[in-house]
């Protein structure tokens, strides 16, 4: 049965990125991520994009795939670029309606913008692109261990993030076979929300809440009989160690700041 | 009004044959109207799969597809008749449950045609009027139950039809009555406060308030145990001895041998038999090798053909099983043979050939 | 190893779901439990791990009262259970991280895991899987999976809650393979079940009812009490069924649980004349 594309589904692979340690992965993607919000021009925009690119190559992703896997959220994407063609004003006005108002500007932040989204989207999805979700929730875990002493959570709130991912691949399926199903009743989503599209949305939401409190239910008891009694105690399958490629990947993206701070200089 | 199938293939990697980018996003990748008379001359016809899967022995992600993986379904070509109970079987993964889902235009063939009396579903309204007339129960349908009381999650499909609440309320009732479940009495119960064979009750008795003419189900006593098992394929018989087109998916072929007047066996797709129960289950050692079995009777019988026992005719079920071994005991005993092959059953017996085998130690 | 000493059991402290079971299970046997819905057949199950501990009686896992706190852990390391719905008991997306779950919360060190983890996979057939994803295997994949989750662990008793139930037959035979080769090397294996071909395979099989035992034998005794199995709501194997239909047809074989059995009477009782 066709799924959805799953934003950022691991890709097993033994590559460079693969074998980053999980905590250098999230704290660099976060650096890559603030590269993004640095760059003030397209000039910087198209560093970051070609470092982007180059990670993906690095971490032998298909663009193509990498490109759906956020497809799913380009909705955001949209929406976000749409608020700035209609709000940003100024330069040349290409169209007017009534109140709306179409301008130069606001076509280049609605760009600017949607680009710069692009390639958050991307450098987040490469994250869980090339990282187990354990791995993930085990660097989470860690880097959150400082905050356990005022009272942060912080195995627990690993835990549930694992638990999650691990779960959502699952429930974008019975999402679809409820969906299914309702159809095969007559229910159309397309319809009004005035008119029955309450009823049509719970007819979804529904059977997905109550599956989940199923799910939860038996999974809480496997999670007891396999032992678990929260964090202490636990030993790890794979500890987590750094190594000469972590700190090759902090020399490149200290590069990529480099260069992309330096283009805010270039005048446009 | 038959459903025909004309040279349907499904793919995995080009589903609804059409744009596939930003649309991605959204959970509904049904009810789109389809590209009508598009060709796939992108797409690689399903033959070529065997040759695409042994191209891809490295790790590959799941892109929602079984590993290399394209076509879920294989120029599937045949007519469900009025009246008839089918039966399909084939093991996880076969494209039981994408085959059931074209019979009312919730997923559009890749290439080929669903025709439901002659329409080709691919249409946007003959799927929405095909869909009011063929109902599919899902695999364990009470986990798509919603409402707060029973009797609005049964009102659910009538009133998705438009139907006014006086026809409404006679077709809850009617449904419920014919999976015997009392309307006074569970009417304004939770549905989730029932038992779970209560449960998947409500939900069939939801699809029948459609007043569908065909009733498509998908394995729809699994996970529930031998008396409510029982119960439920009663129910199913009298459907269709009410006169609905019944269509069952099932891993149990001794089910499927008890009701069905023609079984379809898919494999990996493609399909691999279809006719009657004596015809498919004649090819017992092929079945075997798909992963799928006989009936216990059927297999008992075809180990004693083996061991040069005369045995022919019907013996897939138990009763008809024990009726022909009774009667060739009682010929072995002296009496005549009662069976139809009469005194041929051990000629028969012994142009079996070298294949005999002594009986099992 | 598993004792039950007039066991009763309430969830809402009126109705017992559990009375007066008095039940034992010595090392190494492969125990059937049958019943209807609603029998206690799951309920039984969850005190073998002190899942639930009774209300009356005692329950003695390996010579530990359930209800001593002290000792949890150390019966649910020994006494592994699988469930039913194969979606609902894996942790981790991915196959190692979820069979070093166990052991992982047992302390195990960091070099031993992975020795456990590889050698838990081979046992149930799925060697080289440590890179696959859950979500990716079929039905009876991941039983097998949540097997090695237990097996994991080390433990003595394998408790399966209706793990067959969901799956198709070939998943189902996989699953039942390998707890015979589990069992032939000395697990004790409480299979919770309502398939008769399964119980057929066991060495005994214990028939509950209304939370009490009503039968309790060896396939050979239980499974040929046609009458009663009616009565509770439970199939009666084939091979019974058609020699009953056949006595009745007047044709002298026994009552037979095992269709290899009935075979070799039917083919010696036709073939000699």
């Amino acid at each position: 049965m066709p799924e959805i594309a799953m934003f950022g589904k691991y890709w097993p692979g033994t590559s460079p990125v693969h074998r980053m340690d999980p905590r250098a992965k999230l704290l660099l993607s976060l650096v890559v991520m603030a590269n993004i919000f640095v760059a003030q021009s397209f000039i910087g925009l198209a560093v970051c994009a070609a470092f982007t690119a180059g990670f993906f190559l690095l971490a032998k992703i298909p663009l193509g795939k990498a490109v759906r896997s956020i497809a799913p959220l380009a909705f955001i994407l949209v929406i976000t670029a749409l608020l700035n063609v209609f709000f940003v004003q100024g330069g040349t006005v290409y169209f007017q309606w009534w109140f709306i108002q179409i301008s130069e500007a606001g076509l280049v932040q609605a760009a600017f913008i949607a680009v710069r989204l692009f390639l958050l989207l991307s450098s987040m999805s490469l994250l869980t692109l090339t990282t187990a979700t354990l791995d993930i929730t085990d660097a989470f875990e860690y880097l959150l261990k400082p905050f356990a002493r005022i009272g942060v959570p912080a195995h627990e709130l690993s835990m549930i993030m694992g638990i999650a991912l691990r779960f959502l691949p699952q429930f974008t399926t019975e999402l679809q076979t409820i969906y299914r199903a309702q159809i095969s009743r007559g229910a159309t989503f397309a319809a009004s929300p005035f008119r029955g599209g309450l009823r049509m949305l719970t007819s979804l939401m529904i059977p997905l809440f109550t599956s989940a409190f199923r799910h939860a239910e038996t999974l809480s008891l496997a999670m007891d009989a396999r032992c678990y009694h929260g964090g202490p105690g636990r030993t790890r399958l794979k500890p987590l160690h750094y190594s000469a490629l972590d700190r090759n990947a902090v020399i490149v993206l200290a590069a990529m700041f480099a260069v992309v701070f330096s283009t805010n200089f270039i005048p446009l | 009004m038959p459903i025909a199938f004309e040279q349907v293939s499904y793919s995995y990697s080009a589903p609804a044959k059409k744009k596939r980018g930003k649309k991605a996003a959204e959970i509904p990748a049904v009810g789109d109207a389809p590209a009508l008379g598009q060709t796939d001359a992108d797409i690689a016809p399903c033959a070529a799969d065997a040759t695409n899967a042994a191209a891809s022995n490295a790790p590959r992600p799941l892109w929602g597809n079984p590993e290399g993986k394209t076509w879920a379904l294989c120029n599937i070509t045949f007519t469900l008749e009025d009246g008839e109970f089918l039966g399909i079987a084939g093991h996880t993964g076969s494209g039981k449950s994408t085959l059931i889902q074209h019979m009312n235009g919730l997923i559009h063939p890749t290439s080929g045609r669903v025709l439901v009396d002659g329409v080709d579903i691919a249409d946007k309204k003959a799927a929405a009027a095909a869909r009011s007339n063929v109902g599919v129960v899902f695999q364990y349908p009470e986990h798509q139950l919603f409402a707060a009381t029973v009797y609005d999650d049964v009102a659910f499909g009538p009133r998705n039809m438009g139907l006014g609440s006086d026809e409404v309320d006679a077709r809850v009732r009617e449904s419920l009555a014919q999976v015997s479940l009392d309307f006074d009495d569970i009417r304004d119960k939770s549905p989730f406060e029932l038992s779970g064979g209560q449960q998947r009750r409500v939900a069939f008795a939801g699809v029948l308030a459609m007043r569908p003419t065909k009733l498509i189900l998908d394995e729809p006593v699994a996970g529930l145990d031998p008396a409510a098992r029982n119960d439920f394929l009663k129910l199913i018989s009298e459907l269709h001895e009410g006169g609905l087109t019944v269509v069952m998916v099932s891993h149990t072929m001794d089910d499927l041998a008890r009701y069905c007047d023609r079984i379809l066996v898919l494999k990996e797709g493609s399909l691999f038999a279809l006719g009657t129960p004596e015809e498919v289950f004649s090819r017992a050692s092929e079945l075997r090798e798909i992963g799928l079995g006989v009936p216990y009777a059927q297999k008992l019988a075809n180990d004693l053909k083996d061991a040069g026992i005369g045995l022919n005719g019907r013996l897939y079920d138990t009763a008809s099983l024990a009726d022909a071994l009774a009667a060739l005991y009682r010929g072995a005993e002296g009496k005549p043979v009662s069976l139809d092959g009469e005194g041929e059953t051990r000629t028969a017996a012994r142009t079996g050939g070298g294949k005999e085998e002594p009986c099992p130690k | 190893m598993i004792e039950f000493e007039h066991t009763g059991f309430t969830y809402d402290g009126e109705t017992f779901v559990l009375r007066d079971i008095g039940l034992s299970i010595p090392q190494g046997q492969f125990v059937c439990i049958l019943g209807g819905n609603g029998s206690g057949k799951s309920t039984l199950a969850k005190h073998i791990n002190a899942l639930l501990v009774p209300d009356e009686g005692t329950v003695t896992i390996l010579g530990h009262d359930t209800r001593d706190e002290t000792a949890t852990y150390l019966i649910r390391s020994n006494a592994g259970m699988v469930f039913q719905n194969p979606d609902d008991q894996l942790v981790a997306s991915l196959i190692e991280n979820d069979v070093a779950f166990g052991p992982e919360n047992l302390g195990v060190p960091t070099d031993k895991l992975r020795e456990r983890v590889t050698l838990s996979l081979d046992e149930v057939g799925l060697q080289g899987f440590e890179k696959h994803e859950t979500n990716a295997l079929s039905g009876g994949q991941k039983q097998r999976v949540a097997i090695a989750g237990v097996l994991a662990m080390n433990p003595r008793i394998l408790i399966l809650d209706e793990a067959s139930a969901m799956l198709d037959p070939r998943g189902r035979r996989g699953l039942m393979r390998v707890c015979k080769e589990l069992n032939e090397r000395g697990m004790t294996i409480v299979m919770i079940t309502h398939f008769m071909e399964e119980a057929g395979l066991a060495d005994r099989v214990v028939v509950l009812d209304g939370g009490t035992i009503a039968l309790d034998g060896t396939p050979d005794e239980v499974l040929v009490q046609t009458e009663k199995l009616d009565h509770l709501n439970l199939d009666v194997p084939f091979a019974c069924e058609l020699s009953r239909e056949l006595q009745k047809r007047g044709v002298p074989v026994s009552t037979h649980v095992d269709d290899q059995s009935l075979e070799e009477e039917l083919c010696q009782l036709l073939s000699n004349r």
